[in-house]
C-alpha cells in the first residue's frame, strides 16, 4: 500500500521492507483485538507499543468481563491467582468498559460487596447480563442502589447460600429493570415461597434455569401457571438416593403429571438430574461455583 | 472494456482485472459505487492503494466465496472452511498487513474478519516481546511510561 515494495517483488523471491504493525490503524487493531480475550489485552496486547496501548485503551472492545474466565486463565497460565488481582483487573475493566459495557461476571473470588455492585454500576450503566456468584457480601440498601442504575438489565445469574435472606433480590430487580427476562439461579430448594417471590416481581421472564437440590411440585406449578411469557424452563436437581437398598430414583417432579401438562405449551422444558445429562441440559454444566455461570 | 455483467478494476500500479460483477460486489466499497455512478459498471474502477498482488489475492478470495453463495452444493460450508484456512495460512506477514487494510477499506468483512482472527491466533498467549518481534514493532514507551504501565499491571500488587 503506501510502502514501497522493492523491485522484484512478483517473482517470489522478493526482499520487500518489512511493515511495521505499530503503524496499523487504529480501527482495524480494534477488531484484531476484540477476538483476544482480557488477559491477552491487559497483561500482553496493551505493552507492545504505544499506538497498541492506545488502542487497548478504547472503549469499542471492552463491553464484557468476565472475571470467572480470566481467573482461569490466570489460573492455568501464571498458576496463581489472588483476590488483589481480581480486585484491580475489576476496577480496571470497569473504567475502560464504561457505558459501554454490558456484561459483568464476578467470580467467587471476589467477594463481591455492596462497595463492588455500586461501583460497577454508577460506571456501567447499561449492563444487559449480570452474573453473581454470592450475595453474602451485599446488603439490601446496596442492592438496591446498584440496582437503580441497572435498568436495562435483561438477564442475570446468581447463587444464593441456604440461608441468605435472598428473596428480596427478585423484588428489587422487578422494580428497577423493566427488560429482565432471564434469571438463572442456584440455589438450595425452590419452594412455593421462592416460586412467590419469583412471579410476583418478575412476571415476564421468558427464560427461567434453575440448578437445586430440591424443586417441589407446588413450585413448578405456581411458575408454570403464572409466567404468561414463559418459553424455556431449565430444572437441574440432585437425584434421590433410597437409604435402604441404595437405589436412585428420580425426584417426584420429573414425572408429576399436572407439571408435565402445565409444561406442555413451554418451547423447551428440561429436566435432569445433577450431572446426569450434559449436552441438552444448560443446567447440569454450571456447577457453581466453579464452572462458567453463562455457558448454560 | 469489460463486457455485460463484468467489472473491471485496476490497482494502483496498473494492474487491470476483469471480474464477474457478483465477485467484486462481495466488497460493499465497490457495491456502493456501482450502486450510485453507472459509469463505473461500464469503464474502470480504480481501486486506490491496493497493488496488484494484494487486488488478486482479494479476488482469489471473493471469487470462491461468491460462487458458495451462488452454489451451496458444489461449495459446501466444509470447502469454504477449508480453503479460508489454506488461504490464510499461505500468506506471508506484509501480506497479511496489506491484505488487512485493503479488505478494511473495501470493506470485504467476512475476509477482513478472518484475518483478524488470523492475527488475533499469532498474538495469542504471548509476551509483549515476542509480540514485538514476530510483528515487526519498535518498543517506543519512554522508560517512565514502561515504569508507570508495570506499576498499573494488576501483578504488580
Amino acid at each position: 500500500m503506501e510502502n514501497k515494495p522493492i523491485r522484484r517483488r512478483n517473482d517470489g523471491n522478493e526482499e520487500a521492507e518489512k511493515r511495521s504493525w505499530s503503524d496499523m490503524p487504529t480501527d482495524i487493531l480494534l477488531q484484531i483485538f476484540a477476538f483476544l480475550s482480557v488477559v491477552d489485552r491487559i497483561f500482553n496486547v496493551s505493552m507492545v507499543c504505544r499506538s497498541w496501548y492506545s488502542a487497548c485503551s478504547n472503549k469499542i472492545i471492552w463491553n464484557s468481563l468476565d472475571l470467572c474466565e480470566i481467573k482461569h486463565q490466570l489460573i492455568s497460565s501464571q498458576n496463581f491467582v489472588a483476590k488483589p488481582q481480581l480486585q484491580v483487573i475489576f476496577k480496571l475493566v470497569i473504567n475502560l468498559g464504561g457505558e459501554n459495557l454490558t456484561t459483568l461476571i464476578i467470580d467467587p473470588m471476589l467477594e463481591v460487596d455492596d462497595e463492588h455492585l455500586i461501583y460497577a454500576a454508577e460506571r456501567c450503566p447499561n449492563l444487559k447480563q449480570l452474573g453473581l456468584p454470592s450475595l453474602k457480601g451485599t446488603t439490601n440498601l446496596g442492592l438496591r442502589t446498584a440496582f437503580s442504575h441497572w435498568t436495562n438489565l435483561e438477564s442475570m445469574f446468581v447463587s444464593f447460600g441456604s440461608c441468605f435472606p435472598y428473596l428480596h433480590i427478585f423484588k428489587i430487580i422487578g422494580e428497577n429493570c423493566p427488560n429482565f427476562t432471564e434469571l438463572k439461579l442456584s440455589v438450595s430448594c425452590v419452594d412455593k415461597k421462592t416460586a412467590s417471590a419469583i412471579t410476583k416481581s418478575l412476571p415476564n421472564l421468558k427464560v427461567l434455569s434453575v440448578r437445586s437440590f430440591l424443586f417441589k411440585k407446588e413450585a413448578a406449578i405456581t411458575l408454570l401457571n403464572v409466567l404468561m411469557d414463559l418459553d424455556k424452563l431449565y430444572i437441574s436437581i440432585c437425584k434421590l438416593i433410597n437409604n435402604n437398598d441404595g437405589s436412585v430414583f428420580p425426584p417426584p417432579i420429573m414425572y408429576d403429571q399436572r407439571v408435565l401438562q402445565r409444561a406442555s405449551r413451554l418451547q423447551i422444558y428440561h429436566t435432569c438430574f445433577t450431572g446426569e445429562c450434559n449436552i441438552a441440559c444448560p443446567a447440569s454444566t454450571m456447577g457453581p461455583p466453579l464452572l462458567h455461570p453463562f455457558e448454560w | 472494456m469489460a463486457s455485460k455483467g463484468n467489472l473491471t478494476l485496476k490497482s494502483c500500479n496498473g494492474k487491470e482485472f476483469i471480474v464477474e460483477e457478483k465477485v467484486a460486489v462481495m466488497s460493499t466499497t465497490i457495491k456502493n459505487m456501482v450502486d450510485v455512478d453507472d459509469s463505473f459498471a461500464q469503464g474502470v474502477i480504480p481501486i486506490i492503494g491496493v497493488d496488484g498482488k494484494i487486488l488478486a489475492k482479494l479476488i482469489e478470495y471473493c471469487k470462491e466465496h461468491a460462487e458458495a453463495d451462488e452454489d451451496e452444493e458444489v461449495k459446501s460450508e466444509e470447502y469454504l472452511k477449508k480453503f479460508d484456512e489454506k488461504f490464510v495460512d499461505e500468506l506471508n506477514l506484509n501480506d497479511l498487513y496489506d491484505l488487512l487494510k485493503a479488505s478494511n477499506y473495501l470493506e470485504i468483512t467476512k475476509l477482513l474478519n478472518l484475518l483478524c482472527q488470523k492475527v488475533a491466533s499469532m498474538i495469542k498467549g504471548k509476551k509483549p516481546e515476542e509480540i514485538r518481534r514476530i510483528f515487526n514493532i519498535k518498543n517506543d514507551f519512554t522508560p517512565e511510561e514502561e515504569e508507570e504501565i508495570n506499576r498499573q499491571n494488576p501483578w504488580a500488587f
